[in-house]
Parts: C-alpha cells; structure tokens; sequence
C-alpha cells in the first residue's frame, strides 16, 4: 500500500514537471498559441504553481490571448514578481478593454492617464488617446513616436458575431504582424 | 393749545446731538486703527500675511491657467511659503527655487521573467542532451554478416549474389572523423544548421575558442539564430570575456525578444553561469 502510494505520488510529481517543462519549451519555440492551449488545459491541477500560471499568461499575452489573462491576474499574490507581472497584465487586459469601448461606443479616452508597458496594445492606446477624434474614422493609422517607420492600424472588423478589434504593425508600409482581438 | 409740530421738530434736533458724539468716537476709531495698520507694518503681522495670500492667489492662478488636471491637484498641495518671508518678490523668486514643474513622464511596466530561470534549473541544459561525447569508433554491422548461420545460406545463394551481401555492411562514426565531415560540408554549403552544430559539439568538448568562432559564423550567415547566440555568449564567459558576453546579448535583446537570452544575460550578471 505505501509502495503504491509513493509510486502514484512520484508520477504526479513527474506529469506535474513535464507539463510545465513541455510548456516551457513551447514558450521558448516561440509556439504560444499551443503553449496557451496546453496551459489552460492543465491549469486547474496547476493553480497553485505561481511559475506555471506565470508562464501560461505570457504564453497566452503573446498568442494575443488577453481575456485569458483575467484569471492569472486575481492568482498571480504571492510573490513580488508574480504581483509586478499581475500589474502588468492587467495594464494590458484594461487597455485592451478601454480601447475596443473607445472604437465602439466613443468613449473618450484623452483624459485618461495610465501607466504604460512595452506591449503593442498600450503603445497602441497611447497613440489612441492623443488622436485626433473630431470627425468619426472607419481606421486609425497611428505613427509610433519613437521610429516613424513604424506605423499601426487600429480598426474593428465585423464578423458574425463580434466586432474584433484588429492592430496591423507596419514597417515601410510592409505589414509585419497582425493582431486580432476579441 | 400745544403746539405739537413745534415740539416734535425740537425733540429731533435733541436726539440728534445725543448721537453726535458717538458717531465722531466710533469714526476717529476707525481711522485711527487704518492709520496704525499703514504706519506701523514691522510692528504687526498683518502686512505679511497680505503678502503670502497675493502670492498664494498668483501661484494658484498660474496652476489654474495650465490645462493639465494632474498639475492642478499636485501644485497647490505643495505650497508652503517660507515664515521669514518679509516680500512679495522674495517669494516669487524662491516660488521658481522650490517648485520645479513636474514631470509628465507616464509610468512604465515592465514585464519580470525570473521565474523562467527556477523553470530551467529543473532542465538539464540541451547542449549536453544533445551531445555525448564518445571516443570510441562503433562499427555497426548488419545482421546477416554478424550471425554465422548466414554464411551457410550464402552457400545456397548464387555466387554473383555474393559481393552484393558484403557491400551492405555499414560503418557508422562518431568521432572526430564525423565532425571533420561535418565541417567540410559546412565549408561546401554554408548551412548555419551545420556550423550550429558544430559549435555545439566544440561547446561540448570544451573547445571554447572554436565554439566561439562557428558560432560567430552562424551569426554572420543568419543572425536570427537563437542558440548560437547563446553558445556565442556561453563561448564567450568560458574565455572569460564576460562584458563582451553581456554586451552581446543585450545587443542581441534590443532586436528580439528571446527568453533563452534574457535568461542567459541575468544568471551571467548574477554569476550563476561561469
């Protein structure tokens, strides 16, 4: 009985590894998409794993996931690190919503003063929120302030059901990466 | 008969001179405090604090010309207008001294990635997974030339069919010879995956010098290559060149956003990595 006892305890401890090993390796293959699926497969038995929660988030914040995040964001207590990537987080997953209100319903976004990050959607908002919005626009074309190269292309696309929020980063008017949010 | 208009226009005139000295008091008192207020300023405090409230009102006035609303709430919480302040331009000068313009410079976030490194610490690092050096030469012979019965069944086959049995024995290197071939395929085609590897395989053995320098070369021929920035790193701390090592990756981080790296550069500034 101990022995099977101590057998079934060893190979949890292994599943339990592997998961977040194979989710690892996703991460660093740059295969975010599956390493998020996989992740959120796995993240009931993992809730209380602050690295494993970490990872799953920045898996799923770089497949453009972002409402993934939520749940992440009320776990991520425990740590310094994980309560600075909850912050984080939740900078993006906010201004991901202000903006999809701001393009949909005209909510005014130019007062507003939030902290920043380095991730697309909050470059993105800052652009956004100092535009110009007197007459109403189809698209946003928005020139990054540091490299006017760079542009971004802010727009809603109506589908079926949803009107998803759609970023197009361009480098010489050559689009590099599209984003779709919903 | 009483003559009544007569007597009520004199009780007038009485009720009116009984006021009259009260009147001249209370005016004489006021214009005495108004002339010790104006002459005697060192003597009372009441001039200063004119003073610090027209200059409260200037600066709040100021605040509230400018349009941002965060200003507004800040600056006015700030003021704190010095006691010995005898003069309206003393404080506007030490206003421009004590209360800079603030800053309008937004919060950043940034992301924190420490985690990953206990994450890798329970994997074993793949250039050792990858490559088990070993020495000797292992010659791999198929199964019809190790078992003997074979040879009698040879017996039974056609002579012509002979040499064609003994032509399928393979020989299988991993040694030195292996990665000499390797190289000269590399020098033939210039496949970065080939100089990766044998950057790896020099990483290995512990030639760092030539780990070094094929992983540069991988570098050279496709510079999106994530491993072989992190053996060129790695190479590099090995030779002991660790600023070098640090510059590079964070050269190599201002381009992509490579976890491996990141990884990598915090355990060689920590000096987990040697």
């Amino acid at each position: 009985m101990k022995i099977l006892f101590l057998l079934t305890s060893f190979f949890i401890t292994i599943s339990f590894a592997d998961i977040k090993t194979s989710l690892y390796h996703l991460y660093q293959d740059k295969n975010y998409d599956k390493a998020c699926k996989e992740g959120l497969k796995a993240f009931n038995t993992h809730r209380n794993d602050e690295e494993f929660i970490s990872l799953y988030a920045f898996s799923c914040l770089k497949a453009d996931y972002i409402d993934r995040l939520a749940v992440p964001i009320t776990m991520l207590s425990k740590t310094e690190e994980a309560r600075s990537n909850a912050a984080y987080f939740s900078v993006i997953l906010m201004q991901k919503k202000l903006l999809h209100h701001a393009l949909l319903d005209g909510y005014n976004l130019t007062e507003l003063k939030l902290p920043t990050t380095d991730h697309v959607l909050s470059i993105v908002f800052d652009l956004y929120s100092k535009a110009d919005h007197s007459r109403k626009r189809s698209h946003y074309m928005l020139q990054d302030s540091h490299n006017e190269k760079i542009t971004y292309k802010l727009y809603i696309k109506n589908s079926n059901h949803s009107q998803n929020m759609v970023i197009e980063e361009y480098y010489d008017t050559i689009m590099t990466h599209r984003h779709n949010y919903w | 008969m009483l003559n009544i208009h007569d007597l009520e226009r004199r009780w007038l005139r009485y009720k009116i001179k009984s006021y009259i000295p009260h009147a001249i008091a209370s005016v004489l008192s006021i214009i005495l405090l108004v002339a010790l207020t104006l002459f005697f300023p060192a003597s009372d405090n009441a001039p200063e604090k004119i003073a610090l409230v027209e200059t409260k009102s200037a600066i709040i006035e100021e605040v509230k010309s400018k349009p941002d609303p965060i200003q507004q709430e800040i600056i006015p919480v700030n003021i704190e207008v010095p006691e010995n302040t005898n003069s309206y331009t003393s404080v506007q000068n030490k206003e421009n001294e004590e209360f800079p313009t603030p800053k309008k410079e937004t919060l950043v976030l940034k992301p924190s990635l420490h985690f990953m490194d206990n994450i890798e610490e329970g994997i074993s690092p793949y250039v050792e997974e990858e490559y088990i050096p070993q020495n000797n030469t292992n010659t791999y012979i198929p199964r019809q030339s190790t078992i003997e019965p074979t040879e009698n069944i040879a017996v039974q086959i056609p002579e012509v069919s002979k040499p064609k049995v003994s032509s399928l024995s393979i020989t299988r290197h991993n040694d030195k010879n292996d990665l000499k071939d390797v190289i000269r395929r590399f020098k033939k085609n210039k496949n970065p995956a080939l100089s990766l590897f044998i950057a790896k395989r020099y990483y290995a053995d512990g030639k760092y010098q030539k780990s070094y320098n094929y992983a540069l070369m991988t570098n050279e021929i496709d510079k999106h290559i994530d491993e072989s920035w992190i053996i060129f790193a790695k190479s590099l701390v090995k030779l002991g060149q660790h600023e070098l090592a640090i510059n590079t990756l964070k050269s190599y981080l201002k381009s992509t956003k490579s976890s491996a790296a990141s990884v990598l550069l915090r355990k060689i500034e920590g000096g987990a990595f040697r």
